[in-house]
């Protein structure tokens, strides 16, 4: 644990406040997944639970979809991240950002839009069909439903979360290594081997890990794609069982599978490339071959028309055609608004009250010695939660310990917390790493006070990675369904509720409205990320 | 003696500069000689070593290579030239044995560990094979980079600043163990520095660059005693320019010609500290001390001559003369010294009367 051996001094060791906001952040994370896990243990396989053959089968779903989705993710990321940063060429930065935006798509909105194109009798057969160019049901569009399609749309929509870090990491590596290698001899293949992918491997294995557990989790794409998996078996359940024990014994597998993950995953990830010295990039002018610039921008436009111009294009269509049924299902818009200003409220107040708060573990990380990493370690366990798992921890202690808290927004609002901690804490604790100790000897030799210090010195230096943080969580709960269909009191409907309820029953024309609405909800905290990867870009090249 | 490296009117000029980084650049690199590129930054000095490396192409000229013209056919990795960059380039997931092997990749693999563990013997590194690059000092790492470089055996290494990132006290004794290698693996080195004391110290030639052009190529004592140029005069350091008229009256004394000197309005001659002596107690003064550095054996004065121009001198360490005294300053040298008309180096001239040293 690198965190531990920090040298801690009188000056940087945490006040007793900031102690105990730590220890809170810990306890939330830890109560609901250790009740998740003693109802799991404790429920007795009986008749009313699903038959063995049917559990495996989910089992195998859900591992296949989400080894598989971190595969592709993976590919899709590191591909885009190597075409974008190694590939001389023009447009980099264009790319840069467009490559980021699938962060604000919430996979349910992906499936529903690129499914009526690419479904079976989608617009795509039709039109093939229409052209005689093939019969119905000849060619393999029935794929789309179940495990392939699943996987290769939710990887469209995760990429980013392998492309940031793969990207940031072959930026922050000295382009003159690469050049090193190519001085001593070595044809590119090995280059490449020894070189290149050694540097973004750390990077690029976290971020799939994230994928992983973010895929167990994964309700609403899945059970639009009739994929089976345990995510949506706890879904179903949970509608119709009264106790519940059956949902706890159901998402035994995916607290295993991401704490046996987390576990591997620090051994593995702990590795990470150490780089010193100033980073020396290639001058921008140098331009690849004109047919290896052809090659990528061609595939970073395919991936982006199936991301983002296909969803946006259908979306827009729906708006403008309503369905027949329009009238029946249309909600008054009024209703509409009315879910779009309580979700942006909602979302923006629990994103900044998130950040406030872990400003708490993201300090005694690294200052508060060994208790510190691990009370701040625990306070990250949501992150290796999926998020179904979490909502229905939420939903036990609600029902064993604070039954008339049930009904109200405040169970809704503690899982969004526990969902958005841990990346909080990463994000302010990746901003506050570089500010140097001596910046805090100078000002406390001063005379500063150590609560001076920290909001005149370190809070202004580390305000852009804490506000990308806000941002990035902001992203995640705006999309948020799992929990929310849960824990949400009667009549509370965010926009996203207002996308999947019809969306679920098929009416995907009157989902269309709250969808764009959402997204474009999305542009604010997705362009804070987006300055903040580009000032921190700038700093490289100067 | 054939060249091993040699460079032809080589110019480049990419697309975003405004004009080109090197201007029409010739030079030659013989074996087992260690040249030094100098200049101030932005002068073109790394530019230049990257498209020896095959790193940069040029847009003009030709670089030869081992008598081979080495354009777009001859990528970096089949120069078969050593570099050492800036940063050292160590790659951070591997050992230091791991790193130099690395650069063995063309040696047969029964002899690759012997010779990576000479290299590495061969600057002091014995007993480190198996540590990481951020576990060694900076001193340590460049010698790793210098091991890798050398591993191959090339004919010539390049090396870009390869003690910017030193401390100064451990940057002399560094400079001194290069040398050292160098000269026992036979190896040629292009050294890239901004620092002319290094360069001096180094070098067998020295290439002064300046805004992409060559401005003077020789030996260190070629540069320090006959600038071509006042730039060179200027860089190489510690250079006042005194004004000469047309009766060859200077502040400082009268001079005569050596040989012909162009007559030009604006004619200068170069001064150093030591070619100047000084008179403390003088009925004829002729400068103000205006500012004085104490450099331990003696002290370093600015002075502000009648006619308002400022020169440099010292005294040994036992004279102190206080800032605003008025003093004599006179000719010392009894060498030739160079004659500048404008920017250009049109002659020498020697001092009619020296010897007033106090």
């Amino acid at each position: 644990m690198r965190a531990a051996s920090v040298r801690t001094t009188p000056y940087h060791a945490p006040r007793r406040a900031v102690w105990l906001l730590t220890l809170l952040i810990a306890g939330l994370a830890a109560t609901p997944i250790v009740l998740v896990l003693v109802r799991g243990l404790l429920t007795p396989y009986t008749q009313e639970l699903p038959p063995w053959p049917f559990l495996l089968r989910l089992l195998q779903n859900t591992s296949l979809f989400a080894l598989g989705t971190a595969g592709i993710t993976g590919i899709i990321g590191i591909g885009q991240a190597l075409l974008i940063e190694q590939v001389p060429m023009r447009w980099r930065r264009l790319w840069r950002v467009v490559a980021v935006l699938p962060l604000a798509m919430p996979p349910y909105v992906l499936a529903m839009t690129v499914g009526s194109v690419a479904r079976p009798r989608g617009s795509l057969e039709r039109w093939l069909v229409e052209q005689h160019w093939t019969e119905w049901g000849t060619l393999p569009f029935g794929m789309f439903y179940g495990l392939a399609g699943s996987i290769v749309l939710l990887a469209l929509c995760l990429s980013p979360y392998v492309f940031l870090p793969v990207s940031a990491a072959l930026r922050q590596t000295s382009g003159h290594l690469d050049e090193q290698a190519r001085l001593c001899g070595v044809p590119w293949y090995t280059r490449w081997w020894h070189v290149t992918v050694p540097m973004l491997t750390p990077s690029a294995f976290g971020g799939m890990v994230l994928v992983f557990i973010y895929a167990l989790g994964e309700y609403g794409l899945p059970s639009l794609l009739r994929l089976p998996t345990l995510s949506t078996a706890i879904f179903s359940r949970y509608i119709g069982d009264i106790d519940q024990s059956g949902t706890a014994l159901l998402s035994l597998p995916l607290v295993c599978a991401a704490l046996g993950l987390l576990h591997w995953s620090n051994r593995l990830g702990g590795q990470a490339p150490l780089h010193h010295g100033p980073t020396w990039r290639p001058r921008p002018e140098r331009e690849g071959s004109r047919r290896m610039q052809f090659l990528a921008h061609a595939t970073l436009l395919g991936l982006s028309v199936c991301a983002l111009l296909v969803p946006l294009g259908v979306l827009g269509a729906w708006v403008l055609q309503p369905a027949p049924y329009a009238a029946a299902t249309q909600v008054h818009w009024l209703v509409l608004a009315s879910g779009a200003v309580r979700t942006f409220l909602v979302v923006g107040a629990v994103a900044s009250l998130t950040t406030m708060i872990a400003l708490a573990p993201a300090l005694v990380l690294r200052t508060g010695g060994f208790w510190g990493a691990v009370l701040a370690r625990i306070g990250q366990a949501g992150s290796a939660m999926p998020g179904i798992v979490v909502a229905l921890g939420v939903v036990f202690v609600v029902s064993d310990w604070v039954p008339w808290l049930r009904g109200s927004l405040l169970p809704l609002i503690l899982a969004y917390i526990i969902r958005s901690a841990p990346q909080t804490i990463q994000s302010s604790d990746a901003a506050f790493m570089p500010i140097p100790h001596v910046y805090r000897e100078a000002a406390r030799g001063m005379g500063a006070s150590s609560a001076r210090v920290f909001w005149r010195i370190m809070m202004p230096l580390a305000r852009p990675g804490v506000l990308a943080g806000w941002a990035l969580i902001a992203l995640g709960l705006l999309k948020e369904l799992p929990a929310t269909l849960l824990l949400r009191p009667v009549g509370f409907d965010t926009l996203a509720v207002h996308i999947w309820m019809p969306a679920s029953e098929g009416m995907y024309h009157a989902a269309a409205l709250p969808a764009l609405l959402l997204l474009l909800g999305a542009v604010l905290p997705l362009s804070q990320i987006l300055v903040h990867d580009m000032r921190r870009d700038r700093r490289v090249e100067e | 003696m054939e060249p091993i490296i040699r460079l032809h009117q080589v110019t480049y000029h990419p697309r975003t500069a405004t004009q080109p980084i090197v201007k029409s650049l010739s030079l030659e690199l013989y074996p087992a000689e260690v040249l030094v590129l100098l200049g101030p930054s932005g002068s073109g000095k790394t530019t230049t070593l990257r498209l020896i490396a095959g790193l940069e192409l040029p847009d003009d000229g030709l670089i030869t290579i081992r008598g081979v013209p080495a354009g777009r056919t001859m990528p970096p990795e089949a120069r078969r030239v050593g570099m050492v960059f800036q940063d050292y380039a160590l790659f951070p997931h591997m050992t230091v044995l791991e790193n130099v092997r690395f650069a063995l990749h063309a040696t047969p693999k029964p002899q690759q560990l012997d010779q990576a563990m000479h290299a590495i013997a061969q600057v002091g590194l014995a007993g480190l094979e198996q540590r990481m690059p951020h576990q060694l000092s900076g001193g340590q790492q460049q010698r790793v980079a210098i091991a890798r470089a050398l591993a191959p055996q090339p004919s010539v290494i390049l090396l870009d600043e390869p003690f910017s990132n030193l401390d100064t006290a451990i940057r002399d004794r560094v400079r001194t163990e290069l040398r050292t290698i160098l000269r026992a693996a036979n190896t040629a080195a292009i050294i890239v520095t901004h620092d002319q004391t290094e360069a001096l110290a180094i070098a067998d030639r020295v290439a002064l660059l300046h805004d992409g052009i060559l401005h003077q190529i020789g030996t260190p004592e070629d540069l320090f005693g006959e600038p071509r140029t006042r730039f060179a005069a200027q860089f190489m350091g510690s250079a006042d320019f005194v004004s000469v008229n047309a009766q060859f009256h200077t502040p400082l004394g009268t001079v005569t010609p050596v040989g012909t000197v162009a007559m030009a309005a604006n004619l200068s001659v170069l001064v150093r500290y030591d070619d100047i002596a000084v008179t403390v107690d003088t009925t004829q003064p002729n400068a103000e001390v205006i500012e004085r550095l104490f450099e331990g054996p003696h002290y370093h004065y600015t002075c502000r001559l009648d006619n308002g121009e400022c020169v440099h001198c010292r005294t040994p360490h036992e004279t102190k003369i206080p800032i605003g005294q008025r003093i004599g300053l006179s000719f010392a040298a009894t060498h030739p010294m160079v004659c500048f008309a404008a920017e250009v180096a049109c002659g020498h001239v020697t001092a009619v009367d020296t010897g007033r040293r106090s």
